[in-house]
């Protein structure tokens, strides 16, 4: 649980379980108009045990960090925290620890921090609530949410706490670590918007390989006519359910990017899971087909199995 | 709309052929004239403005001001901004006549070879983290460095990204110092930015007492002898 190697002590295991930490999942959501939407956190496809690392995902497909803010909330609640606190601590005893919220993301060139309430010796059970909004146009790929301790303000050293880190905004340990990925597998639907005379919608597909090209906004997307007068029916009011029309827009573009692919690349070889590369669109391809038991016979065939598929299952 | 870009080996024979600005030209993207049209604009008004035909010995000059006016005018979002591919796209297909003029030939790492060292993305980048507020305020905050402040400045993102907001109190309270001393002082900027990435293994700017303004003063009175 400690970060770098620090002259201090910082949060260790064992601490931890003495302060009987709890940590409530993080809540996303973000703001469309007047509507505030919420996104869902599933596990990567193939890594479903691994608990570090998360899918963000919009079940409408609206969600662009290009153009909408994110916003998080989290719940955190510390029973002992006078555990935190004297020499067998990680801060002197008449200091004050803050919990915070990292946010780092590599490929977006930015960090950040979201600061909370604070704690201490004799604050007993304590509620932390955290929350924190990034802007649109900030977020790319992939980003990082830890959420640490930090001293927020120094206490007066006593006997035997020397060692202590006392010096406001010095990190006394990570609670956890989680990264969210924005692309890639998952049920993402890369959807983006445009404002024209045109039809409501189309889709998008460019590329060369499918084989090694990622299946993501660069090589397939649907586009969504906000100028075009059924738009409004596009979407749900309340945001959180998917209308007939997504669902028909949907459906028609994920058969159309099936039919795409298997012009390039061989049903046989899609099964055969042997030239293709991971999250590439050939590998998106056969987990439709699988997954939804197409059938790719004829274009008529899979248009009606994809749409039973749906149905069957309840979408 | 998505950017397909061929390879290094590529990109490097059709650099390593341009001998003069007009051999430059044969790629454009035509999808991208009005961009280069608006970059080429603020080429010719950013030289007119110096009074120079050419970049050597008025390098900083020149990147400061098309840099300046290019963050003004691009409007790209930092997401975009983020992306190589884009600034790559940009400078061989976009505008590599200005590139060219800026760099001379072979200058691939300016290009797309080094993302670090793309010369229209390290100008972006270094405008946007040191933003204050408005464009004059920028310029004046930045009118006495030079162009080893761009390379300290964005070359240095840490392992996880910028901190904006800490490199923007960083880039003002230097200026402040620098006319405070009536000079710029480069060697004392590499310091800072060393002293800065030494302590951000521990601390968290926007944690500390004052923020990242207290974080800042506290840097610049360690180097001064001050604490």
């Amino acid at each position: 649980m400690s970060m770098n190697i620090t002259p201090y002590p910082v949060l260790s295991e064992e601490l931890l379980k003495k302060i009987g930490l709890q940590v409530v999942d993080y809540e996303f959501e973000y703001d469309s108009g007047n509507q505030t939407r919420k996104l869902a956190t599933k596990p990567l496809l193939g890594q479903e045990h691994i608990t570090t690392k998360l899918h963000l995902s919009d079940d409408t497909g609206f969600w662009e960090p290009e153009h909408h803010n994110l916003r998080f909330r989290r719940m955190i609640v510390v029973s002992n925290s006078h555990h935190l606190f004297g020499k067998d601590g990680i801060a002197p005893k008449n200091a004050e620890i803050g919990i915070a919220v990292k946010w780092m993301s590599r490929p977006s060139k930015q960090r950040g921090v979201f600061v909370g309430n604070s704690v201490s010796f004799d604050g007993g059970k304590k509620e932390f609530f955290i929350q924190g909004e990034l802007p649109a146009g900030i977020l790319r790929d992939h980003f990082v949410l830890s959420t640490i301790l930090y001293l927020k303000t120094r206490g007066t050293l006593q006997d035997g706490e020397n060692h202590l880190a006392n010096e406001p905004g010095m990190e006394l340990g990570s609670l956890d670590s989680i990264t969210f990925y924005l692309t890639g597998e998952g049920s993402h639907f890369p959807i983006f918007t445009t404002s024209d005379d045109g039809p409501l919608w189309r889709v998008e597909c460019d590329w060369n390989d499918p084989r090694s090209e990622l299946f993501d906004e660069n090589t397939f997307k649907i586009v969504l006519n906000e100028d075009h007068p059924d738009y409004n029916l596009v979407y749900s009011p309340d945001g959180r359910t998917i209308t007939p029309l997504m669902r028909e827009i949907c459906l028609s573009a994920v058969q159309i990017l099936i039919e795409n692919v298997i012009e390039q690349v061989k049903v046989e070889e899609l099964r055969s899971e042997s030239d293709y590369d991971k999250g590439s669109l050939c590998d998106v391809v056969r987990y439709f087909i699988d997954t939804f038991d197409l059938d790719t016979r004829r274009k008529e065939l899979l248009a009606y199995s994809l749409r039973n598929s749906m149905l069957q299952q309840g979408g | 709309m998505s950017l397909k870009l061929p390879n290094n080996e590529e990109f490097h024979n059709k650099i390593e052929s341009w001998r003069t600005i007009d051999d430059t030209l044969q790629e454009l993207d035509k999808d991208y004239l009005d961009e280069r049209n608006l970059l080429l604009k603020i080429h010719e008004e950013s030289k007119a403005k110096l009074g120079i035909e050419h970049a050597k010995g008025n390098e900083y000059r020149y990147d400061l001001m098309f840099g300046l006016r290019m963050y003004e005018n691009l409007r790209i979002s930092p997401r975009i901004a983020a992306d190589n591919k884009h600034w790559i796209h940009r400078s061989v297909y976009v505008v590599p006549d200005i590139v060219f003029w800026r760099w001379g030939p072979n200058a691939h790492e300016r290009y797309y070879k080094v993302p670090a060292r793309i010369w229209l993305k390290t100008l972006w980048w270094y405008i946007h983290l040191s933003w204050q507020g408005n464009a004059n305020d920028t310029f004046r905050v930045l009118e006495m460095n030079s162009t080893d402040t761009i390379v300290q400045l964005v070359e240095r993102s840490g392992t996880h990204g910028y901190r904006l907001k800490l490199c923007r109190v960083l880039m003002r309270q230097y200026y402040e110092y620098c006319k405070n001393n009536g000079k710029s002082d480069a060697d004392f900027f590499r310091r800072l930015m060393k002293l800065n990435t030494a302590r951000l293994a521990a601390i968290e700017p926007a944690l500390c007492e004052g923020e990242e303004e207290g974080y800042v003063a506290k840097l610049f009175a360690a180097l001064e002898g001050r604490s």
